[in-house]
């Protein structure tokens, strides 16, 4: 039993399902106080070791494979999926070891229950007596269900992960790593947040905290602090979906998503070789219109044909924030365009995927722009992305 | 074995809460360990309902801390009186009191405000705290909590450590407006409270309802279990199945044929877009009721 379920943990693990020791811990001293009838043990594994509903799906599958079904309770569920009955596998009833109508025989004896259950009583007993030193299961789970786990890509440590640049990334696998963009953007939010937070603390205002004390009796009893004003910025944001730099935007919008919070209004566009207008939510990101992605990407034409409604908007309160390398296919970079915004705009921030030893080579525009804007934001990697990112927009937040 | 807490299903029936069988064995499980249990899940699912009807079914006192931006230890947890303080040191000045002496007795539990989590863990019998929509409060107050929630005491510097004489059971909620930490998670038990099966969701309109025609109630819940499956949004919750039932008996609507029916839907869709979809859907949600 013991091994079994260790080697359930691993099975979890390898499948990008988090464990922390204490959370194995927890659902070790769990199982003797709630026993081991199937449904009850697979609730409160659950609650013990799956901490997100996103993987529940997967602890389910895997328990099937690891906790399977006594056998005769198996033919009966297939039975009943072959009639169309009345599926038991809803989760809202608790699963039945054994069939209702033949309770006539204690439940110790019953022949459903021969299955892993008594196995599992039994293994509990041993491992009370003997301890742990004991092997009493094989690891191999091909004889004790007949299937094998499939093998998922390896996942652990994130931190050298989100250090690779972008280079590594296969912008293919972008669905796959949205948990893990969610996940930055969390921290990301949170950064801003307690930046935010630092940075509006002023000095101590004497005549509020004066007057504060009058009504306490002339003693000091709380310090009042001058207060920025809030600002109400606005952020609009072009971001480059070309191929180059696929996955360094798919991260950068997720980013921005969890900063909406933080402006008083948005505004997304995304591009290839002309601007679209973006819906961007922390769950999806859509464009507003259809959108070439395999167009040859040309940021001068992308200046050339933003809305006028837009430019008209740009105003001292609006922060421009642009993603993108530069690569124009040596069509005109129409940089004179980048100028204006710069003047009608609080600032305009480059965040720019590539390393600046390859800027200005080969269809690369990127050293007409850069002196225009008012900071440039290099960010190889998802982790320079927010750290960098989160410290440059917290000026203007 | 599992003779912990045998009777709790039928206990939060009692209390008006009926739980499904997965969520029956997750509370046992964090009452027999201890953990503080954290429930997501759509809003209206009835989150928030489950530390009511635990209160009521174990008998404990209720306690409820809401959360929100903002919130902070002082509200959470403990503050000084100070009116009641400078009040004290006013009416000593006559006395000739040294101030070792006066500060002791200003400092003591008499000028202290519970706040929800000093008050659990001050209180003489097990409670059942339910900390509301944690996701709204900012990162910095779910840090604190880790303190609280895995040691069950906390630090105040001018009395000491207080720590809890019976560990309360700890329910969190949220709506998952934001990711928790996983720091938090981890000292949590989990469980996901999705909506409910239909014949639960039947047991629970008649629960509540309990004048409603058997009939008329089977058919509101294949309605709004047919309209979850469009594309809300906003997806019509428990309660919106519970108080369209009430507004359909209010208005005397035996079924849903009636034309009247259409009109109260505003108690299900809570947006113009959800309204009018329904208004569009009408029909075939109406044959998938099995009227």
């Amino acid at each position: 039993m013991i091994q079994r379920l260790f080697s359930f943990v691993r099975a979890l693990r390898s499948h990008g399902i988090d464990l922390s020791p204490a959370e194995v811990l927890d659902a070790f001293n769990a199982i003797p106080v709630m026993g081991v009838e199937r449904f009850v043990l697979r609730e409160t594994l659950a609650a013990c070791m799956v901490k997100t509903a996103d993987d529940r799906s997967t602890f389910d599958a895997l328990f099937d494979q690891f906790f399977p079904l006594a056998p005769q309770q198996r033919r009966l569920r297939q039975k009943r999926h072959r009639k169309g009955g009345p599926s038991t596998g809803d989760g809202g009833q608790p699963k039945r070891i054994s069939p209702e109508p033949e309770s006539h025989t204690s439940p110790l004896q019953h022949p459903a229950r021969s299955g892993w259950q008594r196995h599992v009583r039994e293994l509990l007993r041993r491992y009370d007596a003997h301890g742990e030193s004991q092997t009493l299961y094989p690891a191999s789970l091909n004889r004790t269900t007949g299937q094998s786990v499939p093998e998922f890509g390896p996942c652990g440590n994130h931190k050298p992960f989100f250090q690779r640049p972008w280079t590594e990334f296969d912008p293919a696998d972008v669905e796959r790593l949205r948990p893990a963009m969610q996940k930055l953007a969390t921290t990301f939010h949170g950064r801003l947040a307690r930046r935010r937070k630092r940075a509006r603390r002023g000095a101590l205002h004497f005549r509020a905290t004066f007057r504060k004390a009058v009504s306490t009796g002339g003693l000091f009893v709380e310090p009042v602090f001058h207060r920025q004003r809030p600002r109400r910025p606005r952020l609009v944001a072009l971001c480059d979906l070309s191929h180059s730099v696929a996955t360094a935007s798919q991260f950068f919008l997720q980013l921005l998503a969890a900063a909406k919070p933080f402006f008083h209004r948005t505004q997304f566009f995304a591009f290839v070789d002309r601007p679209v207008e973006l819906e961007v939510e922390r769950d999806h990101v859509q464009p507003l219109a259809p959108l070439d992605v395999y167009a040859r990407s040309d940021f001068g034409n992308v200046l050339a044909t933003l809305p006028p409604e837009l430019l008209r908007s740009i105003d001292r309160d609006t922060v421009l924030l642009i993603l993108g390398d530069g690569r124009n296919n040596y069509r005109p970079p129409r940089a004179e365009i980048l100028t204006q915004l710069r003047h009608r705009s609080r600032a305009v921030l480059w965040v720019q995927p590539e390393d600046p030893t390859r800027w200005g080579t080969a269809d690369s525009a990127f050293l007409h722009y850069a002196p225009l804007c008012t900071l440039v934001v290099i960010a190889r990697s998802p982790e320079e992305l927010v750290v960098r990112l989160s410290r440059s927009l917290i000026r203007y937040v | 074995m599992d003779a912990a807490y045998p009777e709790l299903e039928s206990r939060l029936a009692a209390a008006g809460y009926l739980a499904s069988a997965s969520l029956a064995t997750v509370l046992r499980l964090a009452l027999v360990l201890g953990r503080p249990l954290l429930v997501e899940g759509p809003a209206g699912a009835g989150k928030t309902e489950i530390a009511r009807a635990l209160s009521l079914a174990l008998g404990r006192p209720f306690l409820r801390l809401q959360c929100y931006e903002g919130l902070d230890e002082s509200k959470a947890l403990y503050e000084w009186n100070y009116h009641k303080q400078l009040l004290r040191l006013q009416a000593d000045q006559g006395r000739n009191a040294s101030w070792q002496e006066t500060q002791h007795e200003i400092f003591s539990p008499e000028y202290l405000l519970d706040r929800p989590l000093l008050k659990a863990l001050r209180s003489s019998q097990p409670t059942v705290l339910l900390i509301d929509e944690i996701d709204k409060a900012e990162e910095e107050f779910e840090a604190f909590l880790l303190e609280f929630l895995a040691e069950f005491q906390v630090s105040i510097p001018e009395l000491g450590t207080i720590r809890a004489q019976h560990r309360p059971t700890v329910i969190l909620t949220s709506n998952r407006s934001r990711e928790l930490s996983d720091a938090l998670r981890r000292r949590c038990l989990y469980f996901f409270l999705d909506f409910p099966s239909r014949e639960r969701e039947e047991s629970i309109v008649r629960l509540k309802v309990p004048h409603l025609e058997a009939k008329l109630g089977a058919h509101i819940v294949r309605f709004v279990q047919a309209a979850r499956r469009l594309p809300f949004r906003k997806q019509p919750s428990v309660a919106e199945t519970i108080a369209w039932a009430e507004a359909l008996m209010a208005l005397g609507v035996t079924e849903l044929g009636d034309p009247r029916a259409k009109e109260t839907v505003t108690a299900l869709a809570k947006h113009e877009e959800d309204l009018s979809l329904v208004r569009q859907r009408w029909a075939s949600l109406l044959s998938a009721s099995g009227r």
